[in-house]
């Protein structure tokens, strides 16, 4: 099973990476995010409240997540980043392309839509 | 793993970098894998040296990507490939050296962009370079004696 931290809030899979994606970790991100993705819910919510830390290697996994989650008729958004992983995303332009959240509840309304 | 030694580097037989001085230095293997003891290790300078948790991440972000790409592109193919990495705390400046023994490569040029595709493909195109560029005040690549060397520098916000 998958040693990513996740769970399911009614029709949406919470992913919930801790401390950082790094070019270390990404694939092992990527993996498991698949395999959780392929088994459960195809609305997925990054919660990125417990991430400190978030390389253009985690961005590229996040995004191949959502490419993921979309072919499956799914979406994926964002929710709770925060300093520095905030910082990367506004850098990137990926907080206005998968849209950031203050909350989980938010972030898994905005993708019922 | 064969490790080579830059002329006038003694070798230090360590896991963890030895910090004295605010000072940092460590040699890394040409392992993507490197990258995760590279950022740990950071943190440890970084409490030592009483810099903020969140300086400290944004610096190892920059070290992250540069090391990414001469691991990626530079040092492709190269199980002889060694990076040598020195990182110095002063007046409120946190400095590095990234030096690796593979053919000229500037890791500042060689990331490749992604035109095509959707906007997230675009985005992520050429991203690590604009997320160092965003964190760092100064950053030089020069090419010397056979060894690529980037130099780089953070002014730490005011805690």
């Amino acid at each position: 099973m998958a040693n990513l931290p996740h769970e399911t809030l009614g029709n949406a899979l919470v992913l919930k990476p801790s401390r950082r994606i790094d070019s270390s970790n990404a694939k092992a991100f990527e993996d498991d995010a698949s395999a959780l993705v392929d088994a459960g819910p195809k609305l997925v919510v990054v919660d990125a409240s417990d991430l400190d830390y978030i390389s253009s290697a985690g961005l590229r996994v996040i995004l191949t997540t959502a490419k993921k989650a979309k072919a499956a008729g799914g979406g994926l958004t964002i929710a709770c980043a925060r300093n520095n992983v905030k910082e990367v995303l506004a850098v990137s332009g990926f907080d206005n392309i998968f849209g950031l959240h203050a909350s989980v509840e938010a972030a898994i309304a905005s993708l019922g839509k | 793993m064969t490790v080579l030694w830059f002329r006038g580097d003694a070798p230090r037989a360590h896991s963890k970098g030895c910090f004295l001085n605010g000072r940092l230095d460590m040699s890394l293997a040409n392992d993507i894998q490197e990258v995760g003891r590279v950022i740990d290790t950071l943190e440890e300078f970084g409490a030592a040296q009483g810099i903020s948790p969140g300086e400290a991440l944004r610096f190892g972000l920059v070290l992250d990507e540069l090391i990414t790409n001469i691991v990626s592109y530079g040092l492709v193919g190269r199980p002889d490939g060694v990076i040598t990495l020195s990182i110095e705390h002063d007046e409120g400046r946190l400095r590095a050296e990234l030096a690796d023994n593979g053919p000229p490569f500037d890791p500042l040029t060689a990331e490749p962009t992604e035109p095509s595709g959707d906007v997230a493909d675009r985005a992520i195109g050429g991203l690590g370079l604009k997320i160092v560029k965003n964190v760092l005040d100064r950053l030089d690549y020069r090419r010397a004696d056979g060894v690529n060397r980037i130099t780089m520098e953070m002014k730490l916000k005011a805690a």
